[in-house]
C-alpha cells in the first residue's frame, strides 16, 4: 500500500516536471525566435538594386569605418520620382572591406525600410572614441499592414551581428506611413572621401 | 483795354498750348491696350474648376473672349494648381456670339492629330462653355464648329442645363445600389436593363455624356516579375485571370448599350514595364485605367478586398471608383479589409485619367487564395459590371 501511494507520489512529480520542461522549452524557442544572428557574407549582389542612402559609421567599435547602406529593387521612374509597384525587394546591409552582413534582406509589400544609426556611451566616458561607444542599427519595416522595429547590434566575441525584433504587435491590420525615399536626393548617399 | 487784350491773348496762348499737348496724348492714350480682367476657371484635377483672375492687355479689334479661351486651353499659360486637360492640339480659332449663341471654332488638328473620346470631348466642351457663361451672361448656349464651320461632334451646351447640374463631389457621389449578384443570375438583356434603370435614376437631370468608352485593365506583374508568391501561385497568373474576366464581360456588352473598348496592358505572361502600363493609358486616351494585383503579409489572417489611388489627380473619381470595385466584390465573394487609400504608385501618378488599383484579396490568407483560384470569374464578372455602371454614370 506504500509503495502504492510512494510510486504514484513519483507519477505526479514526474507528470509536474515534464510539464515544466515542455513549457519550458518552448518559452526558450520562442525568445529565441525574437533573436537571430546575421553572418558576413562575400560578393551580396546589388547589380539590380537602386542604393538610396549610405552612411559612413563605426558599426562595431572597431574604430575603422564601415558603409551602412540602403537598397531597394524600385527604379527611379521618368518623372523623377521612385518608380514605386506593390511590392519590393529592400536590403540593409553593413560593408566592412570585402564582407558585407545583409542586416534585412526581403520583400515588403506597399512599404520602405528606414533605419537609424544609434550609439551609446554606456561608461559615461568624456570625449569617447569610437571604440568606446556602442552601437545600433534600428531599422523600421513597414508594409500596408504591418509595421516593425529591428534592432542590430555587433557581436565582438562571435564576429556577427544580433538581430532582435523589438516591436511587432500582433493583429495589426493597416499601417500607413510617411515616404522618405519617394524622391530620390544624392545627398543622402555619403560619399568615401567626406567620411574619412 | 490793353491789359484785357493781353490777358486774352495769354489766355490763347495757354489753350494752344494745352491742345497742343493734350490732344497727342489722348490720342496716344486711346491706342494703348487696356488692360482687362477676367476670371478664368480652370479644371484643378479633381472633378472641379477653380477661378483664377488674368489680365488681358485689349486693343481695338482683339476679341477677348477668344483671347480668354485661347488661354485657357493653352498648357504654357496654365497656372499653378491647375492641371493641363486640354490636349495641345485643342486649340481654339475663334469665337463669334450671334444673339445668345455662341460659336466655338475648335481647330481640326485636334482630329487629325489625337482621338479623344466623345465623352472626353464633351466634358472639354464643357469647361469651354462654363467659362463662356461666365464672362457673358447674355450667352446661353454654345456651340462648336470645325475650321470649316460645321458643326462637329461636340455636345452643344445649354446653360441652364450645364448650371444646374449637380458638381460632382465626394459627397455628390452616392453609391451606386446594384446587387451584383443578383445582376450575375439575370439574363444579359434583364441585366443590361437593370444597369440602365440604377443609371437613370442616379442620373436624374444630369447630362447623359453618351458615347463609347475607352478603358485599360492592367494585370499586376508578369513574365520574370511573379509578384507574391504563396503556395505555389503566382500573383501574376491570379491578376490575369481576373483581368481577363473583365476584358470579357465589358467586350461582350449589347452593342444596343454603351460599348467598351478594353485596352490590356498585357494579355499573355510577359513583363511589361511600369512606365509602358501608364504610357499607354495615356497614348490610347483611355476613360479610366485599373490596375489588378493581390497582397501578401507575413500575418496570414488578414484578408479581404482594398484599393489605392492617386493624389496627384482625378483624386475624387479615382478614390469613388475605387470604393465602388471594392464593393462590387464584398462581402460576397470577398470581405472587405478596407477602403480605397492614396499610394504613391507609379502606374497610379502617372496616369492622366481615373486610376484605381486594385488589391482583389490577400494570397496569404487561405481562405482569400482558394476565392481567388476558385472564383475569379465571379469576381471578374461584378468588377466589370461595376466598370460598366461607374463610367456611365461618372464619364
Amino acid at each position: 500500500m506504500a509503495s502504492k501511494m510512494l510510486k504514484r507520489k513519483y507519477f505526479i512529480l514526474f507528470i509536474f516536471l515534464g510539464v515544466f520542461a515542455i513549457t519550458f522549452s518552448v518559452m526558450a524557442t520562442n525568445s529565441k525566435e525574437s533573436f537571430e544572428s546575421i553572418q558576413a557574407t562575400e560578393n551580396f549582389p546589388i547589380d539590380d538594386l537602386t542604393l538610396l542612402e549610405r552612411k559612413y559609421v563605426d558599426a562595431d567599435s572597431d574604430g575603422k569605418k564601415e558603409s551602412v547602406e540602403l537598397y531597394t529593387s524600385a527604379k527611379i521612374a521618368s518623372d523623377g520620382r521612385m518608380g514605386w509597384d506593390t511590392g519590393h525587394h529592400w536590403v540593409l546591409l553593413v560593408r566592412k572591406g570585402d564582407e558585407v552582413y545583409p542586416l534585412f534582406n526581403d520583400s515588403v509589400q506597399y512599404g520602405e525600410v528606414q533605419f537609424w544609426i544609434v550609439s551609446l556611451n554606456k561608461d559615461n566616458i568624456q570625449g569617447p572614441e569610437g571604440v568606446d561607444l556602442q552601437t545600433h542599427i534600428y531599422a523600421t519595416v513597414s508594409s500596408d499592414v504591418d509595421m516593425r522595429l529591428l534592432n542590430y547590434s555587433w557581436d565582438k566575441k562571435n564576429h556577427y551581428y544580433n538581430k532582435e525584433i523589438v516591436f511587432n504587435p500582433n493583429n495589426q491590420w493597416i499601417t500607413i506611413h510617411s515616404n522618405k525615399y519617394s524622391i530620390p536626393d544624392p545627398s543622402r548617399i555619403q560619399s568615401e572621401k567626406i567620411a574619412n | 483795354m490793353k491789359e484785357t487784350k493781353m490777358r486774352i491773348s495769354i489766355l490763347a496762348l495757354v489753350g494752344m498750348l494745352v491742345t497742343l499737348i493734350a490732344v497727342p496724348t489722348l490720342a496716344l492714350a486711346s491706342t494703348l491696350d487696356e488692360d482687362q480682367k477676367v476670371t478664368l476657371y480652370y479644371p484643378n484635377g479633381d472633378w472641379g474648376l477653380t477661378p483664377v483672375e488674368r489680365n488681358f492687355s485689349v486693343s481695338n479689334g482683339d476679341d477677348i473672349y477668344l483671347m480668354a479661351l485661347q488661354q485657357l486651353t493653352n498648357p504654357d499659360t496654365l497656372p499653378v494648381g491647375t492641371y493641363d486637360e486640354f490636349p495641345e492640339t485643342f486649340i481654339v480659332e475663334d469665337v463669334s456670339i450671334d444673339d445668345e449663341t455662341a460659336y466655338v471654332t475648335i481647330s481640326d488638328m485636334i482630329f487629325e492629330e489625337s482621338e479623344l473620346s466623345n465623352g472626353w470631348m464633351n466634358t472639354l466642351g464643357d469647361i469651354i462653355s462654363y467659362n463662356l457663361f461666365n464672362m457673358n451672361k447674355e450667352i446661353s448656349s454654345v456651340e462648336f464648329l470645325s475650321s470649316e464651320l460645321v458643326k462637329i461632334d461636340m455636345t452643344a451646351v445649354e446653360k441652364s442645363e450645364l448650371l444646374s447640374a449637380p458638381k460632382p463631389s465626394l459627397e455628390n457621389i452616392p453609391e451606386i445600389d446594384l446587387d451584383y449578384q443578383k445582376l450575375a443570375e439575370m439574363s444579359e438583356e434583364e441585366r443590361n436593363q437593370a444597369i440602365q434603370k440604377a443609371i437613370k435614376n442616379y442620373l436624374g437631370t444630369q447630362r447623359l455624356l453618351a458615347g463609347d468608352y475607352t478603358v485599360v485593365i492592367d494585370p499586376g506583374h508578369g513574365g520574370y516579375d511573379p509578384g507574391a508568391q504563396v503556395d505555389g501561385v503566382d500573383e501574376k497568373d491570379l491578376n490575369l485571370d481576373i483581368a481577363k474576366t473583365i476584358r470579357d464581360y465589358l467586350e461582350g456588352i449589347d452593342p444596343i448599350y454603351p460599348q467598351f473598348d478594353v485596352v490590356m496592358t498585357r494579355t499573355s505572361d510577359e513583363y511589361v514595364s511600369l512606365g509602358d502600363r501608364h504610357d499607354l493609358a495615356n497614348d490610347v486616351n483611355a476613360d479610366i485605367f485599373v490596375s489588378i494585383h493581390n497582397d501578401a503579409v507575413s500575418d496570414s489572417s488578414v484578408r479581404g478586398t482594398g484599393a489605392r489611388f492617386p493624389s496627384n489627380h482625378d483624386v475624387v473619381l479615382s478614390e469613388d471608383l475605387g470604393n465602388e470595385l471594392i464593393n462590387s466584390i464584398t462581402p460576397d465573394p470577398l470581405p472587405k479589409h478596407s477602403d480605397a487609400r492614396y499610394q504613391d504608385i507609379q502606374v497610379l501618378r502617372n496616369t492622366t485619367m481615373p486610376a484605381t488599383l486594385v488589391e482583389v484579396g490577400f494570397m496569404t490568407n487561405s481562405s482569400d487564395l482558394y476565392i481567388l483560384q476558385t472564383e475569379y470569374d465571379d469576381i471578374g464578372y461584378y468588377m466589370g459590371i461595376a466598370i460598366n455602371v461607374w463610367c456611365q454614370v461618372n464619364m
